[in-house]
């Protein structure tokens, strides 16, 4: 009963031909490009302060007393609350960066964190006998910490994304797919919501099948 | 000579060393024997500069080289046991020392799969390959059967210097120890 008819739930073809409507419009590839840029720019910006703040709540016990909280509350804080607060001070584009980031640094953070903390004390200690520090980390540390690091990261590359579609509806960029997932919501164009929706599923599902792809090329090495 | 005075350390209640002095000559091979947890081991990882004693001097040592022979084989496992010796050396010298100690068959395997007494030869080859200058062993027998317990003691005898950690009071004679010293 539902199926047929449009305004509630789309048939299969109604929703492939929304798919192809936006795949042959500039501002459909515009709202795609911009949002994978934003996925790609929060994920990394993400990565790269977990890893930085991993470093230094394993290393200092001051800086873990500190920053442990902050982790904990930046948890269980919903990603509507951060992309609200952030729509007061930010540009609308760069919110879905930031709530992107602070949904991958603290997945990154805990268990980067966890591997430095667990790693072999013997190896390191015969590391440091017979290796130079470049080659003590390329060799012994790096090869007991990837292994963790590339399982969370590619979780949380997931997460990215929910978070930067949901960022886009709430703040509203010029371009963007949460943006015009916003837009047909408005004009209940539901082929279309399904057809975005759709295209978000196999982006992410091969985003992440790539990505595991290389992390395992990646980790096959220390095996 | 190398010169150890007054070594002390504690580890919380427990008092390991106590103003321990010892001298070592710059050449040979000086077994270190002892009652089980009474400093052996302690002494080497102060030695190799792993453990810092609480007070204490050690003199002849800042112009040396020194490797360590672990009680564990401590090999990076997924390394092949030709890629772990040659990490800290030259592979000329790692396929030499391998074969030496009977690995021609081994070294292209990863550490990981080989047998205890394998990967104690590789740990035995690591060592001598970064240095024969001073090499401290801990309890490097175990784990090798005679042939291979003959190689090894052959392959430390080449040491300019060689501090060995045993339990075992027929090591003296398989190593034809030049002086042993009881803690």
């Amino acid at each position: 009963m539902l199926v047929g008819n449009s305004l509630l739930l789309p048939s299969p073809c109604e929703t492939l031909q929304s798919v192809r409507d936006v795949l042959t419009t500039g501002r459909g590839w515009q709202a795609i490009g911009l949002t994978l840029l934003r996925i790609v720019s929060g994920y990394l910006l993400g990565c790269t302060l977990g890893v930085a703040l991993a470093v230094l709540t394993s290393h200092f016990e001051t800086a873990n007393w500190l920053l442990k909280p902050l982790r904990s509350l930046v948890k269980t804080t919903p990603i509507t609350s951060f992309a609200l607060i952030l729509l007061v001070s930010v540009v609308s584009g760069i919110v879905p960066v930031i709530v992107a980031a602070i949904v991958v640094v603290p997945m990154i953070w805990q268990t980067t964190e966890e591997a430095i903390r667990n790693r072999s004390i013997q190896l390191e200690e015969m590391a440091t006998v017979y290796l130079t520090p470049w080659k003590k980390l390329r060799y012994v540390t790096l090869p007991q910490i990837l292994p963790r690091f590339f399982s969370t990261a590619s979780v949380s590359l997931g997460f990215a994304w929910k978070a930067v579609i949901t960022a886009e509806i709430l703040s509203l960029p010029r371009f963007g797919i949460g943006r015009e997932m916003q837009s047909i919501k408005s004009y209940m164009e539901t082929s279309e919501l399904f057809a975005w929706t759709l295209l978000v599923i196999c982006m992410s599902v091969l985003m992440e099948s790539g990505f595991r792809i290389l992390l395992r090329k990646a980790g096959q090495r220390y095996d | 000579m190398i010169k150890l005075s007054d070594i002390s350390i504690r580890f919380g209640e427990k008092q390991v060393l106590t103003n321990f002095s010892t001298q070592l000559p710059d050449r040979g091979v000086v077994l270190l024997s002892g009652e089980s947890g009474i400093g052996k081991t302690t002494l080497l990882r102060i030695l190799c500069g792993l453990t810092q004693p609480d007070s204490g001097t050690i003199t002849g040592l800042e112009t040396r080289k020194v490797s360590v022979v672990f009680q564990e084989p401590r090999l990076i496992e997924h390394l092949t046991a030709l890629e772990n010796v040659s990490l800290v050396s030259d592979r000329k010298t790692a396929v030499r020392l391998l074969t030496d100690l009977n690995l021609e068959k081994e070294m292209n395997q990863r550490a990981a799969k080989l047998s205890g007494g394998q990967k104690q030869r590789v740990s035995l080859a690591r060592a001598f390959s970064f240095s024969d200058d001073v090499v401290l062993l801990d309890e490097p027998f175990s784990g090798l059967d005679d042939q291979n317990k003959l190689r090894a003691a052959r392959l430390i005898r080449t040491a300019q210097l060689a501090l060995v950690v045993t339990h075992d009071a027929t090591d003296a004679e398989l190593l034809s120890a030049d002086k042993i010293i009881t803690l």
